[in-house]
């Protein structure tokens, strides 16, 4: 293994996973001499069912607990003051959210808003924020259909995208009993997918050290392990608390590196269809790959272990290595469609990408060093994995 | 991919590590609302002109406070009192600690006592005292190492009444470890083994105990590569600077694997003959990490098999059939020790009986095996070994650490407990 010359990795999240994590909430409130959080939730999201267990840890705490499950999963800058005001005068000390996507983003620009000086507010600065200060404690309980940037210190309010470490929750808690996917698994796919998208990209990112590195490893081998079994028929709780797991090592490890090719690369594609991003991401991965096998050989080979074990990696001859990660995650893919409704497009143009559309992505390439890992990615993206013609 | 029922991990301290990775310690100092910090370090460290290096690299951007390099070779709770009196006395915002485990240990009793404005250490003790975050503390290591720089436990020696006192909470956890390849450029051979071999037991125990989880797994297994790669060629190159880094790199990884999975009897039986003999507790698992490994392996020798491709490479893993690699594993620890024995001129125990004192004399005389084994059956590591053990069980243990012979493991009883 080749470590960077230097580099440098903080994690403030603590996670608590598996059964029972929930009613280690009150305790963890205590550690931050909080007694008084106010549970953030989108009814929709999570059903009363899923706010009811989310409540019932409290039941032996004599807690006070302040409860808005109206947020919506779009971004609403005109509710941030009345849910300040909630806040101060429910006298709350802390923040719970459950769940994923805006609702995230809300909790945590309502914690800037109320932790903060008068004089430094998400509205005066830029995206990368002013360091807020120390903030309230803010707790994560994560649910099915996050794609771990709720770990992050990621936020979007709506119009801007903020990055502050002090942004990242201070636990996580992965809890079976808060598994519900939907009848067809795409929710779970879509953000399963971007975050495996994240972790790759950090685990192949060379100048982020070993412990992103660990995040990462530990994220591919829980998605790409248990993500068909979590969309299965039977005994899903336990491979979809693995499947989030895996989700919020990967956010960890993507905040501590830098958003990569795919990643760039979808966020430009999806405007132009209505696949999920995740779904679009996908296609892209194996050509990445490919790609980035011929320049690191070496470390593409290593994501052979967290996705196949050891025996495979090791005994793969080294110039085979990267061409079966390609097709390993080609399989992947297929066994996940086998179980889905909305398949994952197995090209650009079966995303329903026309040729106009990249060829107008591409004209804005310029063609030099990384950019030409983009521009082949975005050629060999729109047919698919690669036949022999005939 | 061992995925528990309930699991914990939690590491919050920053890593800032590279060649130059000291000059950083200003900046981050600053970020965390500090300007006078008071470095803690050793006789050794500071006769090593590490202490020098690391005042070098913060001057004159930073003004120290004060510098105390009286620690003791294990922690004391007089010293720690007089340093926060000094700590107080100079104005101090902060604590950099240079130096091992007893200097960690002892900057985070100073920490406590500062940060809570404390008469007595001892109201601190034991697990979840500490409410609310301490004052800065970055931690600089100088051997490769204990992994204090990301722990959560600091003991402390209380010398009066000859009892070593355990303080845990995560408040103490330093806020940064550096980790830079200066401060192990001039560790002594035998001392660079035995604590890449402390580093080296850390992460197999997380890895091969009963708390694991996929997030320790993963931070064991990348530090098992790194000081199964680099530890030999370090030993016979010192001034390997990227040998050092990663050994470093290493030994934080086992560090925080071992803080969020605990470990198991090579612990248990190791802070015992620390404790009766006056063993450093480094050469202690030196000699145990392969009998630990043995003694277990009906339970988890899944997981020891799965450990030689890190420790040992594709090939050797490859051309070891599946059904040998457990001890394959075993060997290779034991033979990585024997070289360690050649390769420092004799100074590498690998067996207890070889282990001499100051003076000279065996350190760990035969009458003193049932004493270390009734002291390791209350040793609380002992919980989480995957195997059960009791007083017999270890002696037994430890008569073939003694002697330097592998387990019979027909006689190690199978116990019922499931994992």
């Amino acid at each position: 293994m080749r470590l960077p010359e230097a580099f440098s990795f903080a994690n403030p999240l603590k996670i608590n996973c598996g059964s029972h994590a929930l009613n280690h909430l009150p305790i963890e409130l205590a550690a931050f001499n909080a007694n008084a959080p106010l549970i953030l939730s989108n009814r929709d999201q999570i059903g009363r069912k899923g706010l009811k267990t989310v409540i019932d840890a409290f039941k032996t705490s004599g807690l006070a607990l302040g409860i808005y499950d109206r947020l919506s999963d779009q971004p609403q800058p005109d509710l941030m003051p009345v849910l300040v005001r909630m806040y101060q005068d429910g006298g709350c000390d802390s923040i719970i959210v459950v769940g994923s996507g805006s609702v995230v983003d809300t909790a945590k620009c309502l914690n800037v808003m109320i932790s903060a000086d008068d004089h430094v507010s998400i509205e005066d600065s830029d995206s990368k924020m002013t360091d807020p200060g120390p903030l309230r404690p803010l707790m994560l309980v994560a649910t099915v259909g996050g794609n771990g940037d709720e770990v992050t210190g990621y936020a979007s309010d709506g119009v801007r995208r903020l990055r502050s470490p002090r942004l990242v929750p201070d636990v996580a808690f992965i809890d079976p009993t808060m598994m519900m996917a939907g009848r067809d698994g795409r929710n779970v796919v879509d953000g399963a997918l971007i975050a495996l998208v994240h972790a790759v990209e950090a685990f192949l990112d060379d100048s982020t050290g070993p412990m992103c590195r660990a995040y990462a490893d530990a994220a591919i081998g829980l998605i790409v392990q248990s993500l068909p079994m979590a969309l299965g028929k039977t005994d899903r709780k336990r491979s979809l608390c693995a499947v989030v797991n895996g989700q919020v090592a990967a956010g960890c490890a993507f905040f501590a590196s830098s958003p990569g090719i795919c990643h760039a690369l979808a966020a430009q594609l999806k405007a132009s269809t209505d696949i999920p991003p995740g779904l679009i991401m996908a296609p892209l991965l194996p050509h990445l790959i490919d790609e980035l096998g011929g320049t690191q050989p070496e470390r593409v080979g290593e994501l052979l272990n967290p996705m196949v074990g050891a025996d495979i990696f090791a005994g793969t001859a080294a110039d085979l290595k990267t061409p079966l990660t390609v097709a390993l995650f080609w399989e992947f893919f297929d066994a996940i469609n086998a179980e889905l409704s909305l398949k994952i497009p197995m090209s650009l143009g079966e995303a329903g990408l026309t040729d106009e559309k990249l060829e107008q992505i591409r004209s804005v390439v310029d063609g030099n060093g990384v950019q030409n890992h983009v521009l082949r990615i975005i050629d060999r993206a729109r047919k698919g994995p690669a036949l022999i013609s005939g | 991919m061992h995925f528990p029922g309930y699991y914990e991990f939690f590491c919050p301290v920053e890593i800032i590590a590279g060649h130059r990775a000291l000059e950083k310690i200003p900046h981050l100092l600053n970020r965390l609302g500090a300007q006078r910090p008071m470095i803690i370090t050793d006789k050794g460290v500071a006769g090593a002109g590490l202490a020098d290096i690391v005042i070098a690299a913060v001057t004159p951007k930073l003004r120290i406070g004060a510098v105390e390099d009286d620690v003791p070779t294990d922690s004391d709770l007089k010293t720690v009192h007089e340093f926060a009196v000094n700590y107080r006395k100079k104005g101090c915002d902060a604590i950099i600690a240079v130096g091992g485990g007893a200097v960690m240990d002892t900057a985070k009793g100073v920490n406590i006592v500062v940060s809570e404005r404390a008469e007595d250490l001892m109201q601190f003790s034991g697990a979840g005292a500490l409410t609310r975050p301490l004052k800065p503390l970055v931690a600089i290591p100088t051997t490769a190492g204990t992994g204090s720089e990301v722990t959560l436990v600091a003991v402390i020696a209380d010398h009066a009444r000859n009892l070593k006192i355990p303080f845990t909470s995560y408040f103490l956890m330093p806020d940064a470890a550096v980790l830079d390849p200066r401060m192990t450029l001039t560790l002594p051979p035998a001392v660079t083994a035995a604590t890449a071999m402390d580093a080296l037991t850390h992460a197999v125990e997380a890895y091969t105990c009963l708390t694991k989880n996929p997030i320790s797994d993963a931070h064991a297994r990348l530090a098992i590569e790194l000081i199964g790669q680099n530890l030999l060629n370090v030993v016979n190159e010192p001034e390997n600077a990227d040998g050092r880094f990663a050994l470093a790199v290493g030994a934080t990884l086992a560090g925080a694997a071992f803080s969020n999975a605990m470990v198991g009897m090579v612990h248990a039986l190791g802070h015992s003959v620390g404790a009766v003999c006056g063993v450093p507790h480094a050469t202690c698992m030196a000699i145990l990490l392969p009998y630990g490994l043995e003694y277990n392996m009906h339970k988890n020798g899944e997981l020891t098999a799965q450990l030689l491709l890190p420790l040992a490479g594709s090939r050797v893993f490859v051309q070891t059939p599946a059904y040998l690699r457990a001890q394959q594993t075993v060997a290779f620890i034991r033979q990585l020790n024997q070289r360690l024995h050649q390769d420092t001129g004799g100074r590498h125990a690998r067996f207890f009986k070889e282990v001499a004192g100051p003076d000279g004399s065996a350190q760990v005389p035969m009458e003193k095996l049932e004493a270390i084994a009734e002291k390791a059956t209350g040793d609380a590591s002992i919980l989480c070994n995957p195997e059960e053990l009791d007083f017999d069980d270890l002696v037994m243990v430890m008569s073939h650490a003694w002697a330097g012979t592998p387990l019979d493991r027909n006689r190690v009883k199978k116990g019922s407990l499931q994992i």
